[in-house]
């Protein structure tokens, strides 16, 4: 092993164990309380209350609910984006950290693209606010 | 997973997906103003690759720092309004929380 290769190796155990906490802290929270019932103490989406309209992380405590109890229709029905970021965020701190992922390249240069993402989130943001079937479907619920 | 990086990507870090996620918490937690911070990281991000690739060696390095900044300032909102969430919660929260909350939440510290 190289020594100039331990300080990416650091960052990726000192990532990998904040985001184990992180992912425990959250799990066993959401086995406690759901954010379905009324009157939870899992905060609401503030944007929502102000406006009445959905943002890109709108259902997100509801999906990872979802998730943790093992109903994965369910998380896609609350937030769509979820699922697309929890696979593509690690890749991209990897990516960021210098490690090669085994992906095509074009695959990885699409998904470390400050550009796609903007849009993605964009269009995320704007379509699920549309009242139309299949748009409609992007909204929590 | 020991081999050098052989892609021709620039030295600087980008942050993206430290940029995404402030992003999407970001606009849930405080609204656009929440979300700006995030959204100015990432395109600031972009411009780390878009300029290392044009030989703009120090520019991509002002991008860089550029990037790491906004998402500081997109994070310490997230955090702020997380706080004033928590806080609403107890201040505001008791009043319309229903009687069968109430007695999850006795059992769940009884625990």
């Amino acid at each position: 092993m190289q020594p100039s290769a331990h300080p990416r190796h650091l960052a990726l155990a000192a990532t990998a164990t904040a985001a184990l906490a992180a992912a425990a802290a959250g799990v066993w929270v959401l086995r406690r309380f759901d954010p379905n019932a009324a009157g939870s103490p899992l905060p609401a989406c503030v944007f929502h209350s102000f406006t009445g309209l959905y943002c890109p992380g709108c259902g997100m405590t509801r999906a990872l609910h979802a998730l943790v109890h093992g109903d994965i229709a369910q998380m896609l029905a609350m937030n769509a984006l979820l699922p697309v970021a929890m696979l593509t965020l690690p890749l991209i701190v990897l990516h960021g950290l210098g490690y090669r992922l085994p992906l095509p390249r074009r695959a990885v240069a699409a998904m470390v693209d400050g550009k796609l993402w903007l849009i993605t989130l964009g269009a995320f943001w704007v379509l699920r606010n549309l009242p139309w079937p299949p748009f409609s479907w992007l909204a929590p619920g | 997973m020991n081999q050098p990086i052989t892609t021709a990507a620039s030295p600087y870090p980008t942050y993206l997906a430290w940029s995404i996620t402030i992003t999407v918490l970001g606009a849930c937690f405080c609204c656009l103003i929440g979300a700006a911070p995030g959204i100015v990281a990432i395109v600031f991000g972009n411009q780390v690759n878009t300029k290392f690739n044009a030989g703009d060696d120090a520019g991509a390095r002002k991008a860089s720092e550029n990037a790491k900044i906004w998402c500081w300032v997109g994070t310490a909102l997230v955090a702020i309004s997380l706080l004033l969430n928590i806080l609403s919660f107890f201040v505001n929260g008791m009043s319309f929380m229903s009687e069968d909350f109430l007695q999850q939440l006795q059992q769940a510290q009884s625990r």
